[in-house]
């Protein structure tokens, strides 16, 4: 079965970006334009990877991982996928539970490799 | 008995009184027992005479019947019971003739008692005479009886005789009652007298009284007043012995006893007067004493005032005014003054006008004093007393002027002048100057030592209140030696009452209270290391502090050393809030633009490399380049908006002002909106004529794009866009509402912060930078005006902006140029077809003004002349064409304007009725209306009226 996977950004050309990028791969790939969507389809969803941006509407991805965390989902693995490149918002992201941190812009080639690499392990 | 009568009035008038009081009654009672004796005695008889009456009457009664019985037998001869009758009446009478014969006293009455006895025995005769005729039935001897007299004769007789009896007995009764009458009145008179002598004793006892003790005590009561009044009295001497002789003994002793004691209490008081006279000289002589004391008391006194203030005072002007006063009542004297000989000669006088004390310092260099000054020693100078100092007084007097200099290290500090009127200073007075002198020299030279050291801590402190930072000076116990004015006011740390001078506990604890928490401890260990003297780990330290505004402060410190010893440490705070503000402002706005960058780069840089790095087909290829060149637009005008908000933010963007019209900007603006609008309908409501104002027609420009694209942006679903014109206070204000989502209530306030957009994913695919309205806002501002906005979710939303607009007299020549003379004025709410319009009339040269009513139509018409108007019938608003028309037509300066009506309606009759020169049935070609218009103007040039076309067209051109 195809790892199922989780891309949300409330920028449609950047979804389109990372989805293009995957979709050869042969994921299966849900999409979510706010932060409240995208806690909504981790709650009813079993993604082995989800994708998230930072500057969300409704919930920013920091409060979904949140969320997640603290409803004791711990085995969702989440990626931040976001423009705040600082130091510490990666610091702040990986101490509210984000497994693994990208700065954008970022290569999708290096995505996707990074991607592979995570749901192989 | 006697001699008790004499000594008492009350028993003297008992006395009178009581024989009085007998008097009366025994002669009342004399009266009464004689009044009843004659009524006893009249009673008695009254009683015995009614008693002889009543028998008389008894008697003749029976004799009546007697007669009668005697004449019966006679008539009828019968024995019984005539006769028998006659013989028991006979007794009866026998018997009461004894009975009143018994009574009877009157000797008259016994008398006849006497001859009636006789009578009865002769009728008793008669009668037996008579019976014995009878019984012989003699009635010739009757008859010779009778006629012989004898029988009746004595029977009348009888009868008169008892009727007299009779009636002397009730004659008797009447003269008894007569004598009682008398009697009586007798008894009344004496009644009568009785009373009037009991009055005349009354009266005279009365009388007697009066002069036994009413005459004395109103001799008594005159002496007496005039004793009171102060006459001496002598009284007569009396003999009486009753109380009133003894009053009046013991009055006399009385008055004899007071002229004593007068007597004695006049020597008494002539002996006090004379030794109240001994005591008043010798009272005065010690007042005298006194006052001499007193003023030896006052001058110590001042001497003592004068040694405190000496060496307690560290006032100059309180200092000098204490050094005259008191040298003036030491020596007694009346006026003077003291000059210290220094730059700004300060002084204190007494008793002198301060107009006259400036007049002798300015002129002192040329008097007596130069010697004083040159001798070093006092000088007095011997004067008549001016007329001032003489007083009222008329003689000639003289007055001492005692000039003091006050040395010190050999040279004159201060003069002292002194003046003493009408008597000279004696040597004694003089050695006891000298001395003062002394002192008060001591005392100027501490007070000059004092003001040295004041002026420099004074300039010490000015210095330090100059400086921006806050500073305090600290000893080595921590004890506050100085603090400037900037560390009052940023920290709040000084103390209200003046001394600052406070503990390191006092200060500390009121200074790290204002200190933020988190810093507290780090801040009160760095202090306590400075003040130890031992170097703390940061040199510097920052610190947040919470007063009134929170600031952040930087603090330092440097230890002070006085000959290689540590005496203390200086603190140092600077206020670096601005700073730290702006470098906060700095790294965000730094920190946001990397982000808003990243994420249009994210986009150009992923799908290059994806169109690098795989196959793609041709159309994927076309979209992802499509896309990379619409990020790539996007991040240039994110550059450059964010370049925009940086210049302006510094302050460092130059706006080009100069007169625009507003108007002109908006149509410029909405045309290109205009053509590109599918969903979107555009309308604009002109209710003002004012569109002037001094402004940078680019920047405005920038302005009305951004709102009239955000309103077509966020109103994805279309619908009208409405730009509303008004006046309000002397500002232009512009509404540009839409029927869009509207804003949620919570966004409004933030809107028009830099980088916001309402979190909406809705929004989120309309694109933007976040930077427009704040970029907006800034402009808008920077021309005075502001910007407000009103919003209903879903809805729309309405933004207003306002512009102060230039006053009339500004605008004024700009407003002839393109209104005042346009050449035509177009009437017509249809603004594509006054677009048309104008385009084909500006075509041909000439000016043209829009307008959308008739009322506004008829309002420019009082200040512009047109050459031409080209009149719509269906207007918005109150007023039509034809009533324009008319209105128009009316007036005498419009009245010769021509005027064009171009409309659906076919009355075409009524329009030439009304004075129209053209009327145009829509829809016609443009050019039929030049073609009209200049028919008609260049019959009008003919009148005199030249027409020049104005190429200001050129502006609606292009925008247009």
């Amino acid at each position: 079965m195809a790892p199922k996977l989780l891309v949300a950004d409330d920028e449609e050309i950047l979804r389109m970006l990372i989805v293009d990028t995957l979709e050869d791969d042969g994921y299966e790939i849900d999409e979510a334009s706010d932060g409240g969507e995208a806690y909504n389809l981790i709650q009813s969803n079993d993604y082995d990877l989800v994708l998230l941006d930072y500057m969300m509407p409704e919930m920013t991805g920091l409060e979904v991982i949140k969320k997640v965390r603290d409803e004791g989902k711990e085995e969702v693995k989440i990626m931040m996928l976001t423009a705040k490149a600082q130091k510490k918002d990666e610091e702040i992201a990986r101490q509210a539970g984000a497994n693994y941190f990208i700065s954008k812009p970022f290569s999708p080639v290096e995505l996707a490799e990074v991607v592979e690499g995570i749901l192989s392990e | 008995m006697n001699k008790r009568w004499k000594t008492s009035l009350s028993k003297q008038f008992i006395w009178f009184m009581s024989g009085f009081l007998v008097l009366i009654l025994l002669s009342a009672i004399a009266l009464g027992v004689y009044s009843q004796s004659v009524e006893q005695k009249y009673r008695t008889k009254v009683n015995q005479l009614r008693t002889e009456q009543q028998y008389a009457v008894q008697l003749e009664d029976s004799l009546n019947h007697m007669f009668f019985e005697a004449r019966g037998y006679l008539a009828f001869r019968l024995e019984s019971p005539f006769l028998n009758e006659y013989r028991k009446e006979q007794e009866t009478i026998d018997q009461k003739i004894d009975d009143l014969d018994e009574r009877i006293t009157d000797s008259d009455q016994s008398a006849f008692i006497e001859d009636l006895r006789k009578y009865l025995i002769r009728y008793d005769s008669l009668l037996n005479q008579a019976m014995t005729f009878v019984e012989n039935d003699s009635t010739s001897g009757l008859r010779s009886l009778s006629q012989g007299g004898g029988g009746s004769d004595l029977v009348y007789t009888m009868r008169d005789r008892m009727r007299e009896l009779v009636r002397s007995i009730e004659d008797e009764i009447y003269s008894t009652e007569e004598e009682l009458i008398e009697r009586l009145s007798n008894i009344q008179f004496l009644f009568v007298v009785f009373v009037i002598f009991l009055l005349l004793i009354a009266t005279i006892i009365a009388g007697i009284m009066a002069r036994r003790i009413g005459k004395p005590l109103q001799e008594l009561a005159v002496a007496s007043s005039q004793v009171s009044s102060g006459e001496s009295v002598e009284m007569p001497h009396v003999r009486r012995e009753d109380e009133l002789g003894e009053l009046a003994r013991a009055f006399n002793l009385m008055v004899s006893n007071i002229q004593q004691n007068e007597r004695a209490l006049i020597t008494t008081n002539e002996a006090l007067v004379k030794q109240s006279e001994e005591l008043k000289g010798s009272k005065s002589e010690l007042e005298q004493n006194v006052q001499e004391m007193n003023v030896q008391k006052l001058v110590l006194e001042h001497r003592n005032e004068l040694n405190r203030s000496l060496a307690s005072t560290l006032n100059k002007n309180e200092l000098l005014q204490s050094i005259i006063t008191n040298m003036i009542y030491i020596l007694n004297s009346d006026k003077g003054l003291v000059v210290m000989m220094n730059q700004g000669r300060d002084y204190a006088s007494l008793g002198i006008r301060q107009d006259k004390v400036h007049e002798w310092i300015d002129s002192m260099m040329d008097g007596p004093v130069v010697k004083v000054i040159d001798q070093k020693k006092h000088h007095i100078v011997r004067r008549t007393m001016t007329a001032g100092e003489g007083g009222y007084h008329d003689g000639v007097g003289h007055s001492s002027d005692l000039y003091l200099p006050i040395l010190s290290d050999d040279s004159v500090v201060a003069i002292l002048c002194i003046t003493r009127i009408g008597k000279d200073f004696n040597n004694q007075e003089l050695q006891q100057i000298s001395g003062l002198s002394g002192q008060i020299s001591l005392a100027l030279d501490k007070l000059r030592l004092y003001e040295t050291t004041e002026n420099e801590r004074m300039v010490n402190m000015e210095i330090l209140n100059t400086i921006r930072e806050g500073i305090q000076l600290v000893d080595r116990e921590g004890t506050t030696r100085a603090i400037n004015n900037q560390m009052c006011t940023m920290l709040d740390t000084c103390f209200p009452e003046g001394d600052q001078e406070k503990s390191y506990g006092e200060w500390s604890k009121k200074f790290l209270q204002q200190v933020d928490s988190k810093d507290r401890d780090a801040v009160q260990e760095y202090i306590c290391n400075v003040i130890a003297g031992v170097k703390p780990k940061q040199s510097e330290l920052i610190y947040q502090a919470n007063g009134e505004a929170s600031l952040f402060i930087q603090m330092y410190y440097e230890h002070i050393y006085n000959a290689d010893k540590f005496i203390g440490s200086i603190f140092v705070h600077r206020d670096i809030t601005r700073e730290h503000q702006v470098d906060e402002m700095k790294n965000e706005f730094v920190s946001t633009v990397s982000h808003e960058l990243r994420t249009p780069l994210s986009s150009v840089l992923g799908f290059t490399e994806l169109m690098l790095s795989k196959e793609l087909k041709p159309e994927k290829q076309k979209k992802y380049l499509n896309t990379i060149y619409k990020e790539a637009k996007r991040l240039t005008s994110l550059i450059n908006d964010f370049l925009d908000i940086q210049r302006m933010e510094a302050g460092k963007q130059n706006y080009e002002k100069k007169p625009v019209n507003l108007q002109e900007i908006v149509e410029e603006v909405l045309d290109s909106y205009r053509i590109n609008a599918t969903k979107h309908s555009f309308f604009i409501e002109d209710l003002t004529d004012c569109y002037e104002l001094i402004g940078d027609a680019d920047k405005i420009k920038q302005v009305f794009n951004n709102f009239i694209s955000n309103a077509v942006k966020y109103s994805p679903d279309g619908g009208s866009i409405v730009i509303r014109f008004y006046e309000k206070q002397g500002n232009l204000f512009v509404d540009i509402e839409d029927e869009g989502l509207g804003i949620p209530e919570d966004a409004l306030s933030k809107l028009f912060t830099k980088f916001y957009r309402v979190d909406n994913s809705d929004r989120r695919q309309i694109g933007g930078t976040g930077l427009g309205l704040a970029i907006s806002k800034e402009i808008v501002t920077a021309h005075g005006g502001g910007v407000t906005v009103t919003s209903a979710l879903g809805k729309g939303s309405t933004f207003t902006l306002s512009f102060p607009l230039t006053t009339k007299k500004e605008m004024q020549p700009e407003k002839s140029d393109d209104e005042m003379d346009a050449a035509v004025l177009i009437v017509e709410d249809d603004d594509s077809l006054a677009l048309l319009l104008m385009e084909e009339i500006t075509e041909n040269g000439w000016s043209v003004h829009h307008c959308r009513s008739g009322e506004t139509a008829i309002k420019l018409l009082e200040t512009m002349n047109p050459q031409g108007i080209v009149l719509d019938i269906m207007l918005d608003g109150r007023m039509n064409g034809w009533d324009v028309l008319k209105a128009a037509k009316e007036k005498e300066h419009t009245k010769d304007i021509p005027i064009f009506v171009s409309t659906v309606s076919e009355e075409k009759q009524r329009g030439f009725d009304l004075g129209a020169s053209d009327y145009l049935i829509k829809p016609y070609p443009p050019k039929k209306l030049t073609k009209s218009l200049i028919k008609s103007l260049v019959n009008k040039t003919n009148n005199g009226k030249i027409l020049v076309p104005d190429y200001s067209i050129e502006d609606t051109e292009e925008g247009s």
